[in-house]
């Protein structure tokens, strides 16, 4: 799935951070859950190893499964979640709907107007 | 920039002992780690004492006095020559700083040095005292034993560094380095008892012939002989000092000069490509104990530290088939010196103390190290991970002890019940170490080390294990000996002791299975 078969004779802790990122991805879906909680997946993985992340999230969801995660990466929130919630110092400052919460904009001038509107 | 590297060193050491991870240290585990490091110096004060106290009479009124120093010498650089610079992690993070690379060697140096006083002091009061209080000791010689002690130290390092950089600059060219590595100490621990075995031949020969052999360790070994003469003249003494420091400020200069490339220098290790072959499916369980015994394998210096007991366990099992016939007659000998123990219970008691030098289980949660992550993330219950921890002591420790176990049994047992014994106790406090060394460790995991070694060799958990469990079997020996003995036979109390241990064993397990994988590593 992620291309670790040539690296497979390696211990783990040899892996640079983006491999190990691939085996605990692994460890996650490999039993199936219905609810998933992610810290920043995408951090270290290459395009190909983000898009077959991305892909298996979606699945999930389309399966009637949940996966909550964390990212910085607003265009990929934006792209792939049914649901968002912004935090801010700690604070929930917006959540709901995608549609609902960015509206006309993009997910990316939502941020920043929260943002500039706390200071 | 040497005296702030030297303080973080000092501070990684401390943090050795007392912090698992960012939390800091309670007042308590500061007391406990006092109370380990008071109970271990004084158990090594109390060994040396003992060695030393049985040597100063037989050599000065023998009138070689000298033999008592070299003796002493030679025993403070044996374990001053312990040391390890080269394998530290954060190495490469220190080289990409704009750091000298003397600059880190040398306050890696200074901490080595640091500690290799500690030790030399503690194996020397002892001797000095003893000297001291039996009335033989001159104020020059006092001065001079004083500086001696300064100086072997260095002397020491010197060959530590020599010696670690031939070891690193050959085991590049050797295949099974591991064996050779752990071949050489347990080697040298062999000759080491059975010179113990045969000292009082040797004392005997030491006395006969005194003057011939002052000459043969002047010739061979001229650094122990300059610091055992302490009465004799001024140049015996700058000859010592020289012998002492100018080897360690050679080996310092050339290993300054060289200290990044030997770093960076690649160790062998080639990527080993993956043959596809078809998955075998097993339990996690059976996955886990053979991804602990191929870690195991791989480091001489965890089976060295960790399960030294087994090697001499198998070594026993040997001993005791190919010598059969010598070992009873030997038994029949000592037993009157031992307060006529019957053959059954040092069959048993035997191995026990083997069981405590083992403590595997007691560094398994500390080298996960930064690697915790992947025991936590993937989907099996932590139980599982536990247990494995537990099964590869048990399969370490209890093997050898089993074998040992069984060979004593069938020279020593008179019957069922000796039978019985002789195999269970030293299994039940394999089981009782096994599981009690795990939950030490989960309760105070070394997660941030730099080097393996600092966790398996002075862990506070693996050194919590050995001299607890050393403490308490020797604490029921004098608890039968003084004050049980007129009240239960021995063969009883040992049945008890099983009994009690196996109660101890299930009680910590339990606890394990129930709670070990909720502890926050």
């Amino acid at each position: 799935m992620f291309e670790l078969t040539t690296d497979l004779a390696q211990p783990i802790a040899a892996y640079s951070h983006g491999m190990k990122q691939k085996p605990a991805l692994i460890s996650a879906f490999i039993h199936e859950p219905e609810f998933m909680v992610l810290d920043e997946p995408f951090v270290g993985l290459d395009p190909k190893a983000s898009r077959v992340v991305k892909d298996l999230m979606r699945e999930k969801c389309n399966e009637g499964g949940a996966v909550f995660f964390s990212t910085h990466v607003l265009e990929v929130a934006e792209k792939l979640c049914d649901k968002v919630a912004i935090i801010k110092s700690g604070k929930l400052v917006a959540h709901g709907d995608m549609d609902k919460v960015c509206g006309d904009s993009s997910l990316e001038a939502v941020f920043f107007e929260l943002e500039e509107g706390g200071k | 920039m040497i005296r702030k590297l030297f303080i973080l060193n000092l501070k990684a050491l401390g943090s050795n002992f007392v912090r698992g991870g960012k939390k800091k240290p309670g007042a308590g585990k500061i007391l406990l780690v006092t109370f380990v490091a008071l109970y271990v110096a004084a158990t090594l004060i109390g060994m040396f004492s003992a060695l030393f106290h049985s040597l100063l009479e037989p050599f000065f009124s023998a009138g070689i006095g000298w033999m008592y120093f070299a003796l002493l010498a030679l025993i403070v650089f044996g374990i001053c020559v312990i040391s390890t610079i080269f394998g530290a992690k954060d190495n490469e993070l220190l080289l990409s700083m704009p750091i000298k690379p003397s600059a880190i060697l040398i306050s890696r140096l200074l901490v080595i040095i640091a500690f290799e006083y500690v030790f030399a002091v503690i194996a020397a009061l002892p001797a000095f005292v003893i000297w001291l209080t039996g009335g033989y000791a001159t104020v020059g010689g006092i001065l001079f034993l004083a500086t001696g002690i300064f100086l072997l130290p260095l002397m020491a390092l010197a060959v530590a560094l020599v010696l670690a950089w031939l070891l690193g600059v050959v085991s590049l060219r050797l295949r099974h380095k591991n064996i050779i590595i752990l071949a050489l100490p347990v080697g040298f621990l062999l000759a080491y008892f059975y010179l113990f075995s045969n000292i009082q031949g040797y004392f005997g020969e030491l006395v006969s012939k005194g003057a011939e052999l002052a000459e043969a360790f002047r010739r061979v070994l001229p650094p122990f002989y300059g610091m055992a003469i302490t009465g004799s003249g001024a140049g015996s003494k700058i000859t010592f000092a020289l012998w002492a420091a100018l080897p360690f400020a050679a080996a310092v200069i050339l290993l300054s000069t060289n200290y990044r490339k030997m770093l960076i220098a690649n160790r062998g290790n080639v990527k080993v490509v993956y043959k596809e072959k078809p998955a075998k499916a097993g339990s996690a369980l059976s996955a886990f104990v053979r991804k602990e015994l191929a870690h195991y394998w791989s480091k001489s210096f965890v089976i060295l530290n960790s399960s030294i007991g087994s090697l001499f366990m198998l070594a026993l099992s040997a001993m005791v088939i190919i010598k059969m016939s010598n070992i009873l007659l030997y038994a029949d000998e000592i037993a009157p010196t031992l307060g006529n123990l019957p053959p059954a219970a040092l069959a048993a008691i035997s191995p026990v103390f083997l069981c405590t030098v083992n403590n595997i289980s007691a560094s398994l949660i500390s080298l996960e190290g930064k690697n915790l992550w992947i025991a936590k993330s993937i989907p099996v219950p932590p139980k599982e991970i536990i247990l494995s921890k537990v099964c590869t002591h048990l399969l370490i420790s209890g093997l050898p002890c089993l074998a040992a176990s069984a060979c004593a049994a069938t020279v020593f047992a008179g019957n069922v019940s000796d039978w019985l014994i002789i195999v269970a106790l030293p299994q039940t406090v394999g089981a009782l170490i096994a599981v009690g060394g795990l939950a030490i460790n989960l309760h105070f995991p070394i997660l941030e080390w730099t080097n393996e070694i600092y966790v398996v060799k002075r862990g506070l958990s693996a050194m919590i294990t050995m001299f607890g469990a050393m403490g308490a079997i020797a604490g029921l020996g004098f608890a039968y000996a003084f004050l049980l003995s007129a009240i239960v036979p021995l063969t009883a109390f040992l049945w008890i002791c099983a009994a009690a241990f196996a109660i101890a064993a299930t009680i910590i397990y339990a606890w394990l299975m129930k709670t070990g994988g909720k502890e926050d590593c």
